[in-house]
């Protein structure tokens, strides 16, 4: 198996992906890119923008939706998708300080990141989500 | 697993899962479907789900399943709970993201052969007029003040701005306008409403331009101005990012519930609390305000649609006006007084992907209607028919005054894409005489009609269950999706 990456696994009428990365913080970044591969986003231009970000929640899980879910706020407002991200954890906060790029208009919409079947495992060094999508 | 001896047979098109399959289940799973469509459902997870649902405390008689049901994020699609009022459970995921989701038809006396002439105009000012597609931004913007008013009066507001009339809010579901609480909705889910009111969205959204195929009740089609050979317009959209994020907000907001009030939670996702509590009635009244923006944009759609027409076929065919059917919710919270044991009572029925089908004599139907039953659109695919069934008293009994609300997709959408080329699919439809105009051709194959189940089959198993009555077929003409 590869330190990180994404699988698309099959879902009848919506999209679901498996993630796994070494870090938490790649484990983010991987359900990041594989949604955005869901979506087919594609980068319009090289031109750089920032978003940075603050969200909490009551678990890992949550923090993961959290972040997902601003990232489609971001799509859909101010047609950015981001492939960088610094993450700062503190007691209560994830801050994330995102760099991308405006997206080309041809992509598939996802209309938000469920809790179904959502939960974190980390096994021999690994975690590991599935995340399932509404289209 | 679960397996079709897991079920119990009751009728050809009536099976359930009774109390005795699991000991965490607090009522039956009563799902209607024939034997072949059991088959198809036992193919994913959506019994799995139902079964979820059903040891949900608050929810009472029995979780239902449609014949088109699917695989969902935690309940499934053509699923229906009912909780009491008073001391029953809401759920934000059992109502869906896209909050009321539904479909509008609007008829006509425009014969199919006056109009073939000018169907290849039709479709392009249609596409104009009704902007779809990711991203898209509608030609009304709102201001805080206005889209309070939608979320707090929806179809209402577009009536005073002269985008409808009387008779259009009259023909649709609560009279297009639910109690919504503009308060209970997010900023941000506000933010994202302001500027798609009027848009059609992406996905399985869609317009459809069809023709009244077949009429199997002369009366009921009469009422509701079907006429053979006419032609119909079918609006299939809902509360744009709006409701998304209404959604969203809630699932999140109630996550950590279950352990205060000491819920038994079988999947996150079905995340709920008792109606009566304060997140409860913040939820409702934050989802009436998205069902509201859903009512007020299908009206604003069918107010554009009907400019379209105008433009291309005023003084081209006799009577170019498109008039109102019906408006129907499938993605709903909606509150009914059902008979339970003989006796009233209040109950929140939980639907997501199924349609509410009130009977002949029904209050809640205008007068015009209350001879006939509710009208209840049930859309095919692109490429099949599509059904107008009325509501029936032994859907009151069976089904909470509910039936299914579409096909019910079978195929994921990867399957759909390794099957089907989008381009392909354009052909196939145009030898047929269907004009398809769509943003991807990805996204349409998608949405190939080899995705989907029979409509014909899961039509006929909710009338033989006697849910549902059939009326009229509809056969596409032109097809609009984002």
């Amino acid at each position: 198996m590869l330190p990180s990456g994404f699988l698309e696994i099959s879902h009848t009428a919506d999209r679901a992906l498996q993630v796994w990365a070494p870090t938490i913080d790649g484990l983010f970044s991987q359900s990041a890119s594989g949604m955005y591969q869901l979506m087919g986003t594609i980068p319009e231009d090289s031109r750089q923008y920032y978003r940075n970000i603050r969200i909490s929640a009551g678990d890992q899980e949550g923090l993961l939706v959290a972040f997902l879910n601003e990232l489609l706020y971001f799509l859909e407002g101010d047609g950015l998708i981001f492939n960088d991200y610094v993450f700062t954890h503190d007691e209560e906060f994830l801050q994330i300080q995102m760099t991308g790029n405006t997206v080309r208009k041809d992509y598939s919409e996802i209309k938000a990141v469920t809790y179904h079947m959502l939960e974190i495992q980390h096994v021999m060094g690994v975690y590991e989500v599935i995340i399932v999508f509404d289209i | 697993m679960i397996r079709e001896t897991d079920f119990e047979k009751i009728s050809e098109f009536e099976w359930e899962i009774p109390l005795s399959f699991n000991p965490d289940l607090k009522i039956p799973v009563r799902a209607f479907v024939s034997r072949d469509l059991l088959e198809e459902a036992l193919g994913d997870l959506s019994f799995d789900q139902a079964i979820n649902a059903a040891m949900l405390p608050g929810f009472i008689k029995n979780v239902l399943i449609m014949p088109d049901v699917h695989q969902g994020y935690g309940f499934p699609i053509g699923g229906v709970a009912a909780a009491d009022v008073e001391s029953g459970m809401i759920s934000p995921g059992a109502i869906g993201y896209d909050i009321n989701c539904g479909v509008r038809l609007l008829g006509s006396s425009i014969l199919l052969e006056e109009a073939e002439p000018y169907l290849d105009d039709l479709i392009l000012a249609l596409d104009r007029h009704c902007p779809s597609g990711v991203g898209t931004k509608g030609s009304i913007k709102l201001n805080e003040k206005e889209l309070s008013r939608v979320l707090e009066t929806g179809a209402k507001w577009a009536e005073k701005q002269g985008f409808a009339s009387e008779v259009d809010l009259r023909r649709t579901e609560n009279g297009g306008s639910l109690p919504g609480i503009w308060g209970k909705v997010s900023a941000r889910a506000r933010e994202r409403g302001e500027m798609q009111l009027g848009t059609l969205g992406a996905g399985n959204h869609f317009l459809e331009v069809g023709v009244v195929d077949r009429i199997i009740n002369p009366s009921a089609a009469s009422t509701w101005g079907l006429t053979e050979g006419c032609l119909t317009l079918m609006i299939h959209c809902g509360s744009r990012g709006l409701g998304h994020q209404v959604c969203t907000d809630y699932v999140k907001s109630f996550q950590g519930l279950d352990k205060r009030y000491g819920i038994k939670l079988p999947d996150r996702e079905l995340v709920c609390a008792p109606i009566n509590s304060p997140e409860g009635q913040d939820y409702v009244g934050a989802m009436r305000a998205a069902a509201n923006y859903a009512f007020a944009n299908r009206q604003i759609l069918a107010h554009r649609a009907r400019m379209a027409f105008e433009e291309v076929l005023a003084g081209k065919v006799a009577n170019w006006h498109l008039f109102q059917v019906y408006d129907i919710a499938h993605n709903m919270g909606n509150f009914e007084t059902h008979s339970i044991d003989g006796k009233p009572r209040k109950l929140c029925i939980h639907r997501k992907g199924a349609t509410r089908a009130l009977p002949p004599n029904s209050p809640d139907l205008p007068e015009e209607y209350r001879s006939t039953g509710q009208p209840v659109l049930i859309p095919g695919t692109m490429g099949t028919a599509s059904w107008i069934l009325s509501g029936t008293h032994t859907g009151m009994k069976k089904s909470f005054g509910t039936t299914c609300h579409g096909a019910g997709r079978m195929m994921s959408r990867n399957e759909a894409k390794r099957k089907v080329r989008g381009s392909d699919l354009i052909d196939s439809l145009g030898v047929r005489g269907i004009r398809i105009r769509a943003g991807s051709l990805s996204g349409l194959a998608e949405e190939a009609p080899e995705a989907y189940k029979d409509v014909d089959r899961v039509v006929d198993t909710v009338c033989g269950a006697g849910i549902a009555s059939k009326v009229a077929r509809l056969l596409p003409v032109a097809v609009i999706k984002g």
